[in-house]
């Protein structure tokens, strides 16, 4: 996930990871459309959930502490993907669950780590 | 007809207890009696539903008994000479029959989501208009009477045929997973409790009337489109009333979190199917948590809709591979 800092960025970040998950998504071999679009919907709904919530925090002054909260965040995004996406795609259950929880890490992940190079860059 | 009959029961039930305790708590110059009789109320009323439910559940026949006798000990809430402690025991002690005794019906006639919405929905109005004093206490315990009676014709010249009772065994169950599941499951009624049940004293009537409606839609919803669909549903509408500002947010989050009550309802039921006073009882033990800590305990709104929604996944899941355990067998 990319994280910008500021309430009005929140929808633009979500949008962004959309735009970057969506491909990836893609790519892991979920090549149904519309599913593809309900990926979208549920990552920017997901996205502004997790940075409203992030932006509403008081944060640990230790680095450590810091990135262990963004890190439980971004995990608790993942289940809330996972279980999202089982309630709402036919598709997903035509592959293994895991696969799918697998999908939604390496997605996850990826768009994370864009967003630290994004920051670092 | 039993669907009606116990909706309007609930109504007139609820409504009873909550103007016998109005009309007290306006008399009462002690604010600390006040909270002491109605926190005693709360217990016996909610707290005591599992008890009696699995009472009920060991004794099927003393059903119909406690829903008998349900308009007199409600009309020991209108003997003031015998004092407010005896007022207060004697209504909780009523609720708490009724909610059980019909909850068992409801479950036990009816299969689907729609019906326990529906019967559970109109407590909440009842509760709103005797606690603010709209209707008298004696209006609400004659409604009681009369439906009383007409439910007690109703069950005894049509008693539910077997087909209609749900008994699924499977062999193949663990234990384990039914508990962790059934676990799940009250931890969203713990959150409904402190989540679902805002007040607005500008309009006294709205809130119960969301209350109402989120009930019934949580029910008709789920057998339209399905669990999975439903939850979904219901946590899209808990995001977009965090989006949404003052009054129009809190009634979206309010109607979102109440259609969840149906849906837990009856999964514990399923989960449990021998055992519907139990399950009905313990639905309604945990939304004590919520009436007693409200105001000290704070839990985020987003949280509360993430962990309910994952909670209801999970415990449906768990739930249906305990349907497909038990068809291999």
């Amino acid at each position: 996930m990319v994280h910008l800092s500021g309430e009005g960025t929140v929808i633009t970040t979500a949008l962004i990871t959309a735009l970057i998950e969506t491909p990836l998504f893609w790519l892991a071999g979920y090549r149904n459309i519309t599913d593809c679009l309900y990926f979208a919907g549920i990552n920017i709904v997901s996205n502004i959930m997790l940075n409203r919530r992030l932006l509403s925090m008081r944060f640990p002054s230790s680095q450590i502490l810091f990135w262990a909260v963004i890190i439980l965040a971004e995990l608790c995004v993942v289940v809330l993907e996972f279980v999202m996406c089982c309630c709402i795609m036919k598709s997903v259950y035509k592959f293994r669950l895991r696969r799918l929880l697998f999908t939604m890490l390496f997605t996850n992940a990826s768009s994370f780590l864009l967003g630290i190079l994004w920051i670092l860059l | 007809m039993m669907l009606i009959l116990c909706t309007i029961l609930h109504f007139s039930v609820d409504g009873v207890c909550a103007a016998v305790l109005a009309k007290y708590a306006i008399h009462e110059p002690d604010f600390s009696n006040i909270v002491y009789y109605f926190s005693l109320y709360n217990l016996i009323a909610f707290g005591g539903q599992w008890l009696a439910g699995l009472i009920l559940d060991k004794r099927k026949s003393l059903v119909l008994p406690s829903l008998a006798v349900v308009p007199l000990l409600l009309a020991g809430g209108f003997v003031s000479s015998a004092g407010i402690l005896f007022q207060a025991v004697s209504v909780a002690l009523g609720n708490c029959l009724f909610h059980v005794a019909a909850g068992i019906l409801i479950l036990e006639r009816y299969s689907g989501f729609r019906e326990p919405g529906i019967f559970v929905s109109s407590g909440a109005v009842g509760l709103g208009l005797g606690l603010h004093g709209l209707v008298g206490a004696p209006v609400f315990e004659a409604v009681c009477v009369v439906c009383t009676v007409l439910a007690l014709v109703h069950v005894l010249k049509s008693p539910a045929p077997d087909s209609q009772i749900q008994r699924e065994s499977s062999p193949g169950e663990s234990l384990v997973w039914l508990l962790g599941g059934a676990v799940l499951l009250l931890v969203c009624v713990v959150l409904r409790g402190f989540g679902g049940s805002s007040r607005i004293p500008e309009y006294v009537m709205l809130m119960p009337c969301v209350f109402m409606l989120g009930k019934s839609a949580g029910g008709l919803v789920c057998d339209a489109i399905g669990f999975r669909k439903t939850i979904l549903a219901i946590f899209i509408m808990c995001f977009a009333g965090l989006q949404l500002p003052g009054l129009a947010g809190v009634i979206t989050i309010t109607f979102a979190f109440n259609m969840t009550m149906p849906l837990t309802l009856r999964l514990l039921h399923r989960y449990f199917p021998d055992y519907p006073g139990l399950t009905f009882g313990l639905a309604a033990g945990c939304l004590l948590p919520g009436a007693f800590f409200k105001g000290w305990v704070n839990i985020a709104p987003d949280i509360m809709a993430v962990v309910q929604f994952v909670s209801l996944f999970v415990a449906w899941y768990i739930f249906q591979g305990r349907e497909r355990s038990s068809l291999q067998h």
